[in-house]
């Protein structure tokens, strides 16, 4: 074991190799507070899978008279399928594992499919249309931010007065408002789109059907989410950074040095806005894996927004702690790579 | 300047890319839908799937009970496909026997079942329906683990086939209506008929049953994978087609979320929905106004269908203090102003809920039964001798009696009885109990989609409160809700509990109530209401008196009716004497139909074959009744004469043998084919013609989309060239 010891010494003797374990400690350890309050969160729910279900069976619309030890039986033997029986730290300790293997065992909203088949299912569509949605808007919305201001404060242009009436109109819009015009204006005046939930197959193979008819479904939500979030927070961010570095010393010395246009927005402003615009964009697309419940009831797409709803409806702790868990690793991962990246585009972080 | 050029081009390439390939695809006329290419829409049938989107589409696993899994309505999986042995008639209240040869044989003690199954009958693959199936699925469940089948289990001992059509089935306790739970009554059966050939030695706990096994006249052809619509193909083998000649219209049945009722809304005026489960009223308003063919429960408006399964309206937990006291409730009956809640339900095209005193669904039937008999007694009750002449007239109109509205707003006999039982109001205007303590009412309401017993509760314990009585409404998520009302830790649930929908037949509350009335039947670990288990005397008799007539009314076979008519009635007045649940009416559903595409849907009075309730299994009727009207192109789908009666069954005495089928009148060619020696049944054998016109309409969206592209892309080009020079 001394070679062990030794390498490990000799790796944390360097300060980069110092910081990167600090960090991953960090991380873990997040995940693991985050998912044991998640995990007692449920538990304290005031709903139960199992009741819920017997709830259903015996009061609900359909329903048939039940012997109350058949129900009682029934109780158990669902505790004993989902996986939910024994004490509170019993179950615990099973979930940790769960965390582990990655395999968080049967779903109960849709028994008998394995949580991870469920996850599997939307994690295509919700990862596709939210990395998506979340880079070009923040792509379009950064540089339109910045350069319109760039341009709006060296020469005094209409375009960025009105670009930026756009963008107060739209920040406060609800997203639910802007999906309705969207799919009223492009399904019933100019009918180009479908319906929501109509329009073709949608698989995750790859054939010229299949990406023609996930462009028919997923145009509508992707364009109502980049309008909104890329005219909102986004433009508006970038705008204000941007404003902020154009009164700085070092940009009116580049100005004075006669830089090209390009050159001064290229390394003087843009790269400046970067340092906190990515530290958005990493946690965004952290928060991709909880999905988007609106967009997906909305357009009636497949994701895990509606999963983790459904799933937290019913009382379903085990897709819940599925899905949410995803999400948790998700963030933390993105944190962790951020505090990676800063050295690189920061300079000052590197000397701290 | 550099920045702006080659901004430009981004956005062309960025619009290029996205246009074209979509233009690659307008071509076809109705290739919006999920439908084959090619398919014009008039030979498809498209119905609201009301489960929204499934979160795995390939589950057919109905076993394990209260998960989500697509063998149900919302996929058409009930209606289109399953195995079901008997209906319920929705409006009539009799039932039809489907796959099951007539009504089954009971032995004197009703401790044996003979069941005789549909000769001829295949599975769409074209393994033979028999006998085996269902013993299958009864043994099957009975050795299945846990919760699995509890319904067979409690009843069944064991079952064993006679010969390839006919079974036996032995029960631990007598039991006249052991076929009920075969029986599509609301919604679906609690037991549908197992393919043996695809779940024989399969786990229930693992098994998916994917590609379900069909029976019905459709196949399941292709499904989203993201689980927002089912197409179902028909299958034209079907073994009905084939036995009585009727084959449904539509070649595809679609069954599919549209998101939003807005969406919804759009896809009616459009012609994209042709049935609708139901629309809030806001919502049928805009479909009203662009679609002048809609129908629903009638054919022109009003059109709310009157008698969904339930009476919405409040319950008391009557094992509850202070609600545990006749007095009490009956106060707080007295303290409800109906013509408010009732007028509050009004639709925007006039639809009115039909008012309700008693837990029965108010079906002409049911006005003949039970409504009328009891007029007098209910009288004597607290009912309005003079109602307002706004319901009293709507009554008259519809045919029932006018007479018969709802208990009388009657704040002074309120306050006697409050007084009565050592209510007193203070002196700040408030009700308190009898200890001294002021009284306040908490009343749970679920919230979402369930918006109709939401609205009654704030109307009424608005009206409370102008009476002095504190009252909160506490709106929770479903899930909330159903887990309190089981285990009876509310006060007041707004909700609907205990009737047993269109049947007239109250031997059947265990089968179909979701509320218990016997006190055999409580169970201590979910109380519900506690209406079961509640002790109580009265002028109509007391808690030993209604368990025994319920008992009778067990042990009494359903085809007895005047027994159980007057049985039930005396149990109805106990009730009403009670007053458990204050029950105001189903609420008027909007269950609209599109007849732009499609006609022969269900209407009262002149086509009344079966309720609109197109998420339910009686569905496969409306289906196999359509056909097309003509305006939309159609291709493979049959244009028929009226279609033909479906075999149905009346009840008759039991153990006699299976009563006569009803002949249906003939329109064209009568064939008459014997199934069976005891089951004669008379089928129209239909001409069936299909015509292959496809009409092509042209579509111009593609070549103006291109024109605008070309047109931005050629400026583009022009200015490159110019600013190049």
């Amino acid at each position: 074991m001394y070679w062990v010891k030794k390498l490990l010494r000799k790796i944390l003797a360097h300060p980069v190799a110092r910081y990167v374990v600090a960090r991953a400690i960090l991380m873990f350890a997040t995940i693991f507070i985050a998912y044991s309050f998640t995990f007692l969160l449920l538990k304290f729910m005031p709903l139960d899978a199992v009741e819920f279900i017997i709830s259903q069976y015996i009061a609900g619309s359909a329903a048939t008279y039940q012997d109350p030890a058949v129900i009682n039986e029934l109780r158990q033997s669902l505790y004993e399928l989902f996986g939910l029986k024994g004490t509170l730290l019993e179950q615990y300790i099973t979930f940790l594992k769960r965390l582990f293997t990655f395999d968080f065992g049967p779903s109960i909203l849709a028994f008998p499919t394995p949580v991870m088949e469920l996850i599997k299912r939307a994690l295509p569509w919700t990862i596709g249309l939210l990395s998506f949605t979340t880079l070009v808007s923040w792509i379009i919305g950064n540089l339109l931010g910045v350069i319109t201001t760039y341009i709006e404060v060296e020469r005094g242009s209409r375009v960025a007065k009105i670009l930026q009436g756009i963008a107060l109109t739209l920040r406060p819009t609800p997203y639910y408002i802007m999906a309705l015009v969207l799919i009223l204006l492009f399904v019933y005046f100019i009918p180009i789109f479908p319906l929501p939930g109509a329009g073709g197959m949608l698989t995750p193979e790859f054939s010229f059907e299949n990406i023609i008819s996930i462009i028919r479904r997923f145009t509508l939500p992707a364009l109502s989410i980049i309008i909104i979030t890329a005219f909102g927070w986004n433009y508006i961010s970038s705008r204000t950074l941007a404003l902020n570095i154009i009164s700085e010393d070092y940009f009116i010395y580049a100005e004075l040095r006669g830089l090209p246009d390009s050159v001064v927005l290229k390394r003087y402003v843009l790269r400046n806005i970067l340092i906190s615009q990515i530290t958005f964009l990493a946690l965004q697309l952290g928060t991709i894996f909880s999905g988007a419940l609106l967009v997906e009831t909305i357009f009636a797409l497949p994701g895990l927004g509606t999963i983790i709803y459904r799933a937290i409806n019913t009382g379903d702790i085990n897709t819940a702690l599925g899905v949410l868990s995803l999400s948790m690793i998700a963030v933390s991962l993105a944190t962790f790579v951020i505090d990676l990246v800063y050295p690189i585009i920061d300079p000052r972080v590197r000397f701290r | 300047m550099k920045i702006k050029k080659s901004g430009i081009v981004l956005i062309l390439l960025l619009l290029f890319a996205v246009v074209t390939p979509l233009i690659g695809s307008l071509q076809a006329v109705h290739a919006q839908l999920p439908i084959p290419p090619g398919v014009p829409r008039g030979d498809v049938l498209i119905v609201h799937n009301d489960h929204g989107t499934y979160p795995d589409p390939t589950n057919f696993n109905w076993l394990v009970p209260g998960v989500f899994h697509a063998a149900a309505g919302g996929s058409g999986y009930n209606q289109l496909c399953a195995g079901i042995l008997y209906y319920l008639n929705t409006t009539n209240s009799e039932i039809i026997s489907w796959l099951a040869a007539g009504l089954p044989e009971y032995s004197p003690d009703y401790k044996t079942v003979k069941i005789r199954v549909v000769k001829g009958a295949y599975w769409n693959d074209g393994t033979p329906f028999t006998a085996d199936d269902v013993v299958f699925t009864i043994n099957y469940l009975l050795e299945a683990p846990g919760g699995i089948g509890s319904v067979i289990k409690r009843l069944v001992s064991r079952a064993y086939k006679v010969d390839d059509y006919t079974l036996v089935v032995e029960l631990k306790i007598p039991n006249p209506r052991f076929h009920y739970i075969f029986t599509a009554i609301i919604y679906q059966p609690p037991i549908k008929i197992l393919p043996k050939h695809q779940w024989e030695g399969k786990d229930p706990l693992k098994f998916k049953a994917f590609p379900p096994v069909c029976i019905g006249p459709y196949n399941l052809k292709a499904y989203d994978p993201g689980g927002n619509w089912f197409l179902w193909e028909r299958y034209e083998d079907w073994w009905a087609t084939k036995l009585y000649g009727i084959k449904p219209s539509p070649k595809y049945v679609l069954y599919i979320h549209y998101g939003t009722e807005e969406a919804y809304a759009l896809a009616m005026v459009k012609h994209e929905l042709d049935a609708k489960k139901t629309f809030l009223p806001e919502y049928l308003e805009i479909v009203l106004k662009g679609n002048p063919y809609v129908g629903g429960w009638r054919a022109k408006p009003p059109l709310a269908w009157p008698f969904d399964a339930r009476i919405k309206g409040l319950a008391f937990n009557v094992l509850r203090y202070p609600y545990n006291i006749t007095e009490v409730r009956r106060a707080l009956v007295h303290l409800i102003n109906f013509t408010e809640v009732w007028l509050a339900f009004k639709g925007p095209e006039g639809s009115l809920p039909i008012p309700s005193p008693l837990p029965v669904v108010r079906t002409p039937a049911a006005e003949k039964v039970y409504y009328i008999p009891l007029k007098e007694e209910l009288l004597k009750l607290g009912l309005d001798p003079n109602p307002p002449k706004v319901i009293r007239d709507y009554l008259k109109e519809l045919g029932y009696d006018p007479d018969i509205v709802w208990y009388k707003y009657d704040p002074e006999e309120a306050e006697r009885l409050l007084k009565k039982v050592g209510f007193y109001r203070g002196s700040d205007g408030k009700w308190y109990l009898p200890n001294g303590t002021k009284w306040v009412i908490n009343i749970l309401a679920p919230g979402a989609y369930e918006a109709e017993p939401q609205r009654m509760a704030f109307i009424v314990a608005d009206q409370w409160r102008r009476f002095g009585i504190e009252v909160n409404v506490l709106v929770v998520e479903s899930g909330v809700f159903y887990s309190s009302w089981s285990k009876g830790t509310f006060e007041i649930g707004a909700f609907w509990p205990g009737g047993i929908g269109p049947l007239l037949d109250y031997g059947a509350l265990p089968y179909a109530a979701n509320t218990q009335w016997n006190s055999r039947y409580f169970n201590p670990d979910a109380p519900s209401v506690g209406w079961a288990a509640y002790n109580f005397t009265g002028k109509y008799g007391s808690k030993k008196d209604l368990d025994e007539i319920l008992n009778e009314l067990e042990a009494t076979p359903p085809t007895e009716t005047d027994k159980i008519y007057s049985q039930a009635r005396k149990a109805l007045l106990i009730w009403a004497e009670q007053q458990p649940w204050i029950g105001f009416f189903p609420a008027p559903f909007y269950t609209v139909n599109d007849r732009y595409c499609w006609e022969g849907w269900p209407s009262y009075p002149d086509n009344y074959y079966m309720d609109p309730v197109y998420w339910w299994a009686q569905m496969l009727f409306i289906v196999l009744k359509l056909r097309p009207t003509g305006r939309c192109p159609v291709k493979e789908a049959v244009v028929s004469p009226p279609s033909p009666t479906m075999p149905t069954s009346t009840p008759s005495p039991s153990p006699t043998p299976t009563p006569p089928l009803t002949p249906s009148p003939a329109a064209t060619v009568t064939v008459t084919q014997t199934i069976e020696k005891t089951v004669p049944t008379t089928v129209l054998s239909t001409i069936m013609r299909t015509i292959t016109t496809a009409i092509r309409e042209i579509d111009w969206t593609p070549t103006i989309a291109l024109a605008v592209v070309l047109f931005i892309v050629g400026l583009a080009v022009g200015r490159f060239t110019v600013r190049k020079r």
